[in-house]
């Protein structure tokens, strides 16, 4: 049973062109020109309850606009979204009431006052019950230790505190939902690693389902069982993290140690990417040639020592889907 | 040269803001009209035809001059660009850098006023004769008088603006000061009503002060209501203020700043 | 509807704690506008050196307008303070954070700035009219005293909505709607003083079309037994509030519409 439900959702805004120069800026007063950004193009998709949901893409390539629109702070230039039967923009009162949202770029808290304060206001707006609020503050506080800076002002507190600040507030009112834009930008590991914990213990024993968009990882690793790739707008990819890194992580490495100075090690089908003495490592695709047979045409003209075979990994595979446009092409 | 391109920034800086110009023309137009209505019926009232040297028609020509060229002598807009920086201690930076500091902002500003005078002050005088009969200039002479006057004025706006965006290196409120010392100008400058209409004693208070050079002289000699010797002297009395507040900004300026290096802000 | 006030009670409470630590900035800026405008009400007073009355109205009776023009005008200023800044909201992209909310983003907005400057402009307009009340030939009755509270109420609301429909076109532009300083700054001055010194077709506009009139010349020409110069009848004054609010409800039905076009911002 589908919790979340996004049909064939656009997005296109419209932005206002400035001419640069002197004689730009007197054009510029005579005339605006507008073009349309197309941010984002007939995305469908479903989530259940409880899922965690990892949305990846470069710059630019619409995640948070189409949280944006999850969220129902923008509405849809097409489409349909319904968040438990709720859609978000018309019925704002009943969803936002069932929803959290954490905008790493930008604090959802008071900037002038203190921490606990703006928990207080926070509680009044949702109208948590008081017992509720003590015990899930009780809880937060240990998980993200906001104990330290919970009196300092936000404008005041450095970028991992407010990050479990605003976490924490987005949490206080028990929402079915999360949504996480980059929540972990900017932080230091071990900050990364609290706020991972925190977001897998929430969405274990709570079953609250979270969507986050990120550029690190290494979040993606240790949250995610699916993912989501989206490129210019376009949902590229949708499934388990491993279905990901078995199609596209093609390029693997093989390391070797050779038993003595040879001229040319060159192996057609495998390009060399690093030398040093004798070592030598490859990097060669699955698709064109398999590790054994790699081997063993190598055993056949050399002398071996060591062998390493590496496996993609996740940061590699996408970088690898970036570059090439991988997925772009195949839909196109 | 900087501040000749800094003069240009200050000028291309304003086109950005092509909705804010247009409805900064039409606001200061209909406070021109309502203004005009409000003289007239003074006049009216008082059953005369010159109150203080002005006729009607030159009342009406004072409220399109100084709705013209307010906002650009800084009686309506004000800034505060220089206190924010010294409140904030951003000023550190500008201060390594290399220029004068206090011609930096004049340049900006003059380009600001520049732009203002062309393109918020001319359409309000091309539109107002449409609506009533205005007052001009009757010689050439005057007219350069009069531009003479106008340039000046801008300059001794700035210094007004800039000295007290400077009191910000002593008080933590200047703020509050500088806002006060912005809404008394509309008053002692002869902006909100002519300064020959106030009584003997109020117009001597505000003669003291540079304000009048703002408005008031460049008003007066356009109308030719200051004529032969109070002409020269409203003249020299503006070139006075220019040469002797350009000095005290820069040393009030050079006080702050030695203060600033010395307490490290 | 109760439970957003009570919302606005309690966010503005909370900001005027915080501002509290700039208790001396405060008084500053209070204290400097309210003189600065009292300099303005001066220039009035001087224009009465040159004659005994302006169209038929004593200075008191001019100040009785021009203060209860001011008064409504910048308290209304002071409770919409949040949309004076809604343009930079929007801009900086502060509005995802109200509209997350489960309440009423209108009441956040109004919610979300405190500009305590304002008081000082509140209190000129105040001060001009406590003078003008008691120096006006007026017996202050149940009556007279309903039809002032009522007036500067309408003046409230006639100013928020002005206000609040000019901070609804920063959905669509950058810098919200700057003319409808016309009708906010324009029209409190306009109505400081009688409206019958005024060209026709502005009258005719300001009655029929934008009910700026009722803000406070007809009230006052009931509290002062004036009679109507253009002749209109004599129920005139007792539409001010219900016009006043009529221009209120249009920029709520316009606000609904905007906030549809929110674009946010691009991260
Ligand atoms: N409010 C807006 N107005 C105009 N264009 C916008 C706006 N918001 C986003 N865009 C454009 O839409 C596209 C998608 O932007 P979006 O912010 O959704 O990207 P993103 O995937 O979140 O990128 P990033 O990883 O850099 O945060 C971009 O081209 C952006 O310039
Ligand atoms: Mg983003």
């Amino acid at each position: 049973m589908s919790f979340i439900k996004v049909d064939q959702l656009c997005k296109t805004f419209k932005v206002a062109t400035h001419k640069r120069g002197f004689v730009g800026a007197i054009r510029n007063l005579a005339s605006r020109q507008h073009s349309l950004v197309k941010a984002v193009q007939d995305i469908s998709f479903q989530i259940k309850r409880g899922e965690l949901v990892g949305y990846l893409g470069p710059n630019g390539a619409g995640k948070s606009t189409t949280i944006k629109m999850l969220t129902g702070i923008l509405v849809p230039s097409s489409g349909q979204i319904t968040v438990g039967n709720i859609i978000p923009w018309e019925q704002r009162n009943q969803h936002t009431r069932r929803i959290g949202v954490v905008f790493g770029q930008r604090t959802n808290l008071w900037w002038d006052l203190p921490v606990i304060e703006s928990f207080d206001l926070l509680k009044y707006i949702y109208n948590v019950p008081e017992d509720r609020f003590k015990q899930n503050l009780k809880k937060f506080e240990d998980l993200l230790e906001l104990g330290e800076f919970s009196n300092t002002p936000v404008r005041s507190l450095s970028l991992g505190q407010r990050m479990r600040a605003d976490l924490a507030a987005a949490l206080l009112h028990d929402p079915e939902v999360v949504f996480l834009d980059e929540p972990t930008i900017g932080l230091d590991v071990v900050a990364k690693d609290r706020i991972r914990t925190f977001i897998k213990e929430i969405n274990q024993n709570a079953g609250v389902t979270f969507i986050l968009t990120t550029h690190d990882l290494g979040d993606v690793q240790k949250l995610c069982r699916r993912v989501m790739m989206i490129d210019h707008g376009k949902l590229l990819f949708d499934g388990p993290l491993q279905e990901l890194q078995d199609r596209f992580g093609q390029e693997r490495e093989l390391e070797v140690d050779f038993a003595d100075d040879y001229e040319d090690v060159s192996i057609p089908g495998a390009k060399i990417i690093q030398q040093q003495g004798r070592q030598t490592t490859y990097r060669f695709s699955r698709e064109q040639m398999s590790a054994s047979k790699l081997i063993q045409s190598l055993a056949e003209k050399f002398q071996i020592i060591d062998l390493t075979v590496r496996e993609p990994d996740v940061e590699n595979t996408i970088r690898h889907i970036y570059e090439k446009k991988l997925l772009s092409h195949q839909n196109d | 040269m900087l501040y000749l391109a800094l003069f240009r920034k200050g000028f291309q800086r304003m086109m950005a803001y092509r909705s804010a110009t247009l409805a900064g023309i039409a606001t200061n137009f209909f406070f021109g009209l309502l203004r005009t209505y409000l003289f007239i019926a003074v006049f009216d009232a008082s059953g005369q035809v010159s109150i203080g040297g002005f006729s009607l028609r030159d009342a009406i020509t004072f409220t399109a001059l100084t709705q013209a060229f307010g906002s650009s002598l800084g009686i309506i807009n004000w800034w505060w660009e220089v206190g924010k920086t010294i409140e904030s201690g951003e000023i550190i930076t500008d201060l390594t850098k290399p220029f004068h500091y206090f011609s930096f902002w004049l340049s900006r500003d003059l380009g600001r006023m520049v732009f203002q005078v062309i393109f918020r002050g001319l359409p309000i005088m091309i539109v107002y004769p449409f609506f009533f009969e205005l007052t001009w200039p009757t010689s050439m002479a005057q007219w350069l008088l009069f531009s003479l006057s106008l340039s000046m004025a801008m300059i001794i706006s700035f210094c007004w603006h800039f000295w007290m965006n400077c009191l910000s290196f002593w008080f933590v409120n200047a703020k509050g000061f500088g806002r006060f010392a912005w809404l008394a100008a509309a008053f002692f400058s002869g902006f909100l009503i002519p300064l020959s209409f106030f009584p003997d004693w109020l117009k001597a208070i505000a003669m003291w002060t540079p304000l009048p050079a703002i408005i008031n002289t460049p008003i007066e000699i356009y109308l030719g209501v200051a004529q032969g010797a109070a002409l020269w002297e409203a003249l020299g009395l503006q070139l006075f203020w220019v040469i002797a507040f350009t000095i005290i900004c820069e040393l009030t300026f050079r006080a702050g700043r030695k203060r600033l290096v010395i307490q490290g802000g | 509807m109760i439970e957003g006030f009570r919302l606005y009670a309690r966010l503005m409470s909370a900001q005027i704690r915080s501002q509290m630590q700039y208790k001396m900035s405060f008084i500053m800026e209070f204290a400097s506008t309210f003189m600065g405008m009292i300099l303005e009400f001066a220039s009035v007073v001087v224009l009465f050196i040159h004659m005994p009355a302006l169209d038929g109205w004593t200075l008191a009776e001019v100040a009785f307008l021009y203060g209860s023009a001011e008064f409504a005008m910048a308290l209304s200023q002071v409770i919409t303070s949040g949309f004076d800044v809604f343009p930079e909201t929007v801009r900086l992209g502060k509005f995802d954070s109200i509209l997350i909310r489960p309440r009423n983003a209108m009441f956040q907005v109004f919610a979300s700035e405190l500009a305590i400057r304002r008081f000082g402009r509140a209190a000129q307009g105040l001060f001009v009219l406590g003078i003008a009340i008691w120096w006006m030939d007026v017996d202050w009755g149940v009556a007279e005293w309903s039809m002032l509270a009522v007036m500067i109420l309408g003046g409230v609301v006639f100013f928020a909505g002005l206000f609040i429909i000019g901070a609804t076109f920063s959905f669509w532009t950058v810098e919200g709607l700057e003319a409808m300083n016309i009708l906010t700054y324009g029209g409190s001055t306009m109505v400081a003083y009688p409206m019958s010194i005024y060209a026709e077709w502005m009258r005719n506009v300001f009655i029929f079309i934008i009910p700026l009139a009722f803000v406070n010349y007809y009230p006052s020409l009931f509290l002062l037994n004036k009679v109507d110069p253009f002749g209109l009848p004599g129920f005139m004054p007792f539409l001010s509030l219900p016009l006043c609010s009529l221009v209120l409800l249009a920029s709520l039905v316009f606000w609904h519409f905007g906030i549809k076009r929110y674009q946010s911002t691009g991260h």
